[in-house]
């Protein structure tokens, strides 16, 4: 294309400077915007994903005994997975190049006491040394960073995998008085029971660390034991943090007197590629003759939360991006509209020298090009700016059912910046191209009087 | 000598002969007849207009204001389309061509001069006149350079070459816009009353300008006038009333 054409169209920016300040500012904006947005449901959505595959311990890929999903919590003994079914699966994961890291894990219901008081808990058991590989990965430790690490005390993977170490959820936490987690091995004082009637009982609570475990087993015995809270942790929902416990999965499997397992877990070395490994998995189990059902992380069924919250947004971004689409493509339209009346006599005259329907397209391309190029830098840098400033003010992200402590973020990527860019450029394009088309089409003596409009 | 014209039909082949024309001829029109709507009335603007311009003619159409002058023009200029008869332009059948092919004959064979000079205001001078041969793929950056110093050392404004239009005369804006016409070194060049913005003398210079190109360059003039001053300076002149020849 003709370099003095661009140097038309670009010249032509100067005829009317506000009209095209008002244009770009609202192109500009509209790409901050979207930046901020899109930031905000990147940011959000990594962290939920990070939450959930690493911060809950559910991997990328679940596998549960056929129906286990649904019915493993009333009947584990029947919906739980039997040590044939785990044995299987490892020297099936074992042979699976995509998997990083496997193991399995087991959840279930029970009471926990401090002596006084008795209160339900839901424990979650697993293997601390694979607890270490999944809260240490990158991936998490990057997105899910405030929920990686204990409120205090010392981490399962610390402890021998055997150890009677338990970490409590605050609230529960809270509610039992057993605020001050101690390290094994430390002195936990006096073992004579504690007069709950007494004046100092909090506080004798509070010095010792042992707590009451007791639950049926999955053979529907009564089973109790102690262990020692060593850590306190918090989750990102408000409804578990009053009742959520982690132990070594060795110790989850002796209060329910069992060798197996609730699920089994997969995590993947391409996130990417969760279907295709989804796909393998299934097949292998199939071919091993194992009756189980396997879940890919974001499956509604298995991750109701994950799902529910990033449909949610996704709404949100869809609605909020539509606006600024609709802004951008009526500042343009409208902008081109009136810069087409103005200069329908000189579209005439540039058409009776020979230029084309298509050159004239060309043209006004150009220079909405011009002030696409222009506002999307400018919105660029004013956009980044914006979302530095909103991340280091810290608002408060108050979600339903979430805990407070939350604050709103943004996260921009560079595929995040070209898309945006990209569509806000493409759409100021395509609207200044249908404003164009009618006139590049109108009769070129119309043209010449300049009474097309 | 008689020239065979030939039409493309609606099956896409060559119709027969259609109109004769003789070598020297550069347009050739025949039965145009073309009116315009205004709310529910129907103007008639041409009404079975036939004209024949040879080959270096310089010829004035005049006639009073709404006589036709301006749709003649256009439509010689293949900017406007009759509702019947046909068109020839250098032998070539302008009513058969697609819009680009229009476009195209305009470019390279027609040069258009404005009442009111149609300069672009964000181009210099020398940038206006280099306008028509940007799209013109047979003219190279380099002759495209002679074309525009020549052009404009025809109409006498080399010194401004590097001026905007705002900052010249009316005068010499349409000098300017005369030179733009002539870049594309065009067989005809269409003038719709160039001395309409003008004064008496820079309206008989414009007239001198053009008379000594059509002289030097041998390059057809058709100007519409109502200037009766001016009637006397042109070899050939068609008079127009009510969308009719008269002479």
């Amino acid at each position: 294309m003709n370099f003095q054409l661009f140097k038309m169209g670009a010249r032509n920016l100067s005829r009317n400077v506000r009209r095209n300040i008002a244009t770009g500012s609202a192109l500009g904006l509209g790409f901050a915007g979207l930046l901020a947005i899109l930031g905000f449901q990147n940011q959000v959505e990594h962290s939920l994903r990070a939450y959930t595959v690493y911060g809950n311990r559910t991997g990328h890929l679940v596998v549960y005994k056929h129906d286990g999903l649904d019915m493993f919590e009333t009947r584990p003994f029947e919906f739980g997975l039997d040590t044939h079914d785990l044995s299987a699966l490892r020297r099936i994961t074992a042979t699976m190049n995509s998997v990083e890291f496997e193991g399995e894990q087991l959840i279930g219901p029970g009471l926990v006491s401090n002596g006084c008081q008795s209160l339900p808990f839901y424990a979650m058991g697993i293997d601390p040394q694979l607890d270490w590989k999944v809260q240490q990965h990158p991936y998490n430790l990057k997105w899910n960073a405030g929920l990686t690490s204990l409120d205090k005390g010392r981490e399962l993977w610390e402890y021998p995998s055997d150890s009677p170490a338990i970490s409590l959820s605050s609230g529960l936490a809270g509610f039992l008085k057993k605020e001050n987690p101690r390290d094994l091995g430390e002195d936990t004082g006096s073992s004579d029971p504690i007069d709950c009637q007494a004046p100092d009982a909090s506080m004798k609570l509070a010095a010792d660390p042992v707590v009451q475990l007791a639950s049926y087993s999955w053979n529907g015995l009564m089973t109790g034991g102690d262990a020692q809270v060593t850590g306190i942790f918090h989750t990102a929902n408000a409804y578990y943090d009053s009742s959520a416990v982690r132990m070594p999965i060795s110790q989850l499997r002796k209060l329910y007197g069992t060798d197996g397992a609730a699920y089994y877990s997969v995590w993947l070395n391409d996130p990417s590629k969760v279907d295709s490994a989804l796909a393998e998995m299934k097949s292998r189990v199939k071919a091993n003759g194992l009756n189980v059902d396997v879940y890919a992380w974001n499956d509604a069924a298995l991750s109701p939360q994950y799902t529910g919250m990033s449909g949610f947004l996704m709404t949100l971004v869809t609605f909020i991006a539509s606006i600024i689409a609709v802004v951008v493509v009526l500042s343009v339209s409208n902008s081109a509209s009136m810069t087409i009346i103005e200069r329908s006599k000189e579209i005439g005259m540039m058409r009776s020298l020979g230029f084309t329907r298509r050159w004239i397209r060309i043209l006004f391309l150009i220079e909405v090009a011009c002030v696409a190029a222009v506002s999307l830098v400018s919105g660029g840098v004013f956009g980044s700016g914006l979302i530095w400033l909103l991340n280091r003010a810290g608002f408060p992200l108050d979600l339903p059912m979430v805990l407070s402590g939350l604050t709103v973020k943004m996260s921009v990527s560079p595929a995040i910046v070209m898309n945006c860019a990209g569509s806000i450029f493409v759409l100021a394009i395509g609207s200044a191209l249908f404003s164009v088309w009618r006139v590049a089409k109108t009769n070129v003596a119309t043209l010449l009087t300049g009474s097309n409009h | 000598m008689a020239l065979p014209v030939t039409r493309i039909n609606e099956n896409n082949e060559k119709d027969a002969l259609l109109v004769t024309a003789t070598a020297d001829s550069i347009v050739v029109l025949s039965s145009l007849v073309k009116s315009y709507r205004l709310g529910q009335t129907i103007v008639p603007a041409l009404r079975g207009v036939s004209l024949e311009l040879n080959r270096g003619e310089f010829t004035a159409v005049i006639g009073a204001s709404g006589s036709g002058k301006s749709t003649l023009l256009n439509m010689i200029g293949c900017i406007d389309e009759p509702e019947s008869g046909s068109i020839v332009i250098d032998g070539v059948d302008v009513l058969s061509l697609d819009d680009n092919a229009r476009s195209r004959l305009r470019n390279q064979k027609i040069g258009f001069i404005f009442q009111s000079f149609n300069l672009v205001p964000v181009l210099t001078v020398a940038e206006n006149v280099e306008l028509p041969l940007l799209i013109n793929t047979t003219v190279s950056p380099s002759e495209r350079k002679d074309r525009v110093a020549q052009a404009l050392e025809d109409v006498g404004c080399s010194k401004f070459m590097r001026n905007l239009p705002d900052q010249l005369s009316g005068g010499q804006r349409q000098r300017v816009a005369i030179a733009r016409a002539l870049a594309g070194n065009p067989d005809l060049v269409l003038a719709d009353e160039p001395t309409a913005n003008l004064d008496s003398e820079n309206s008989h210079r414009i007239i001198d300008l053009m008379l000594d190109l059509n002289a030097r360059r041998k390059v057809t003039f058709l100007f519409s006038t109502h200037d009766e001053k001016l009637m006397g300076r042109v070899s050939r002149m068609v008079h127009i009333q009510d969308g009719v020849i008269k002479s």
